[in-house]
């Protein structure tokens, strides 16, 4: 692989932790101001959706707020170990150990991440039942490949290694 | 895993150096010293079959197993 790929992906995924900070800033800050505008908040609910419905939307929205701050510390400790195997990668010696260990956690970040999704997809739906105007949900059936896929890797990487390290000490 | 490398001994008997031997197999002598010193993990058998071949003995004078000598630990 060319050093050039691996740099520009390396400044992707720079990038992409920067931007998911952003996105995790916004989420906190709409939600804390969901509870500083409460009141305003409220009425406009009442105004669209009526009495009986505009607690239980407001509370689906704050916790699909806070879901989303999860996927953002998820999505981190997701980018964090992508950019350790990169720099593994750009140091000439990726076929290690710790990567299999990385791959493996990266498996169990998106399993969190599409477990959410999953609880999301719920929310989504008793909101929609509440009349309220949601986003279709659709489940994410590529995500959960690629846990599969990471898991897989995972243990690729770990018998590969091992395997490596058997032959280092071959003569 | 107590094996014992003899492969000193067969050296000092036929007055040849590890440079030499690495010379006639066509084995780095790093590995050859690997080998001498206990510290490789596995041989290939193409290893020990150029190893005989050129000090002219068999494998079992080259490897040794003694349940109750100290390991020649592999390095970590």
């Amino acid at each position: 692989m060319r050093d050039s790929m691996i740099g520009g992906t390396r400044w992707l995924v720079q990038a992409l932790k920067l931007l998911n900070l952003l996105v995790g800033i916004g989420f906190g800050i709409t939600l804390l101001v969901s509870f500083w505008e409460h009141g305003p908040l409220v009425t406009q609910l009442v105004l669209k959706y009526g009495a009986a419905h505009a607690g239980p939307i407001l509370t689906g929205m704050r916790v699909m707020l806070a879901a989303g701050i999860l996927a953002v510390g998820v999505a981190y400790v997701f980018l964090r170990l992508l950019a350790a195997i990169l720099a593994t990668v750009a140091a000439g010696d990726p076929f290690i150990a710790e990567n299999g260990v990385r791959l493996r956690r990266m498996g169990f970040a998106l399993l969190v991440y599409q477990l959410g999704d999953l609880a999301l997809g719920v929310i989504d739906h008793w909101l929609d039942l509440l009349g309220a105007d949601t986003v279709p949900w659709f489940p994410s059936l590529g995500g959960w490949l690629v846990v599969v896929l990471l898991f897989v890797l995972a243990r690729v990487f770990a018998v590969g290694a091992a395997m490596r390290d058997d032959l280092e000490g071959t003569v | 895993m107590p094996l014992l490398v003899r492969l000193d001994d067969q050296l000092h008997a036929r007055r040849m150096t590890l440079t030499e031997l690495s010379d006639a197999v066509g084995i780095t002598l790093a590995n050859l010293s690997i080998l001498k010193t206990g510290k490789a993990k596995a041989i290939r058998f193409s290893t020990l079959e150029a190893i005989c071949r050129v000090l002219e003995c068999q494998p079992g004078d080259i490897l040794a197993y003694d349940p109750d000598g100290e390991a020649q630990d592999p390095a970590p």
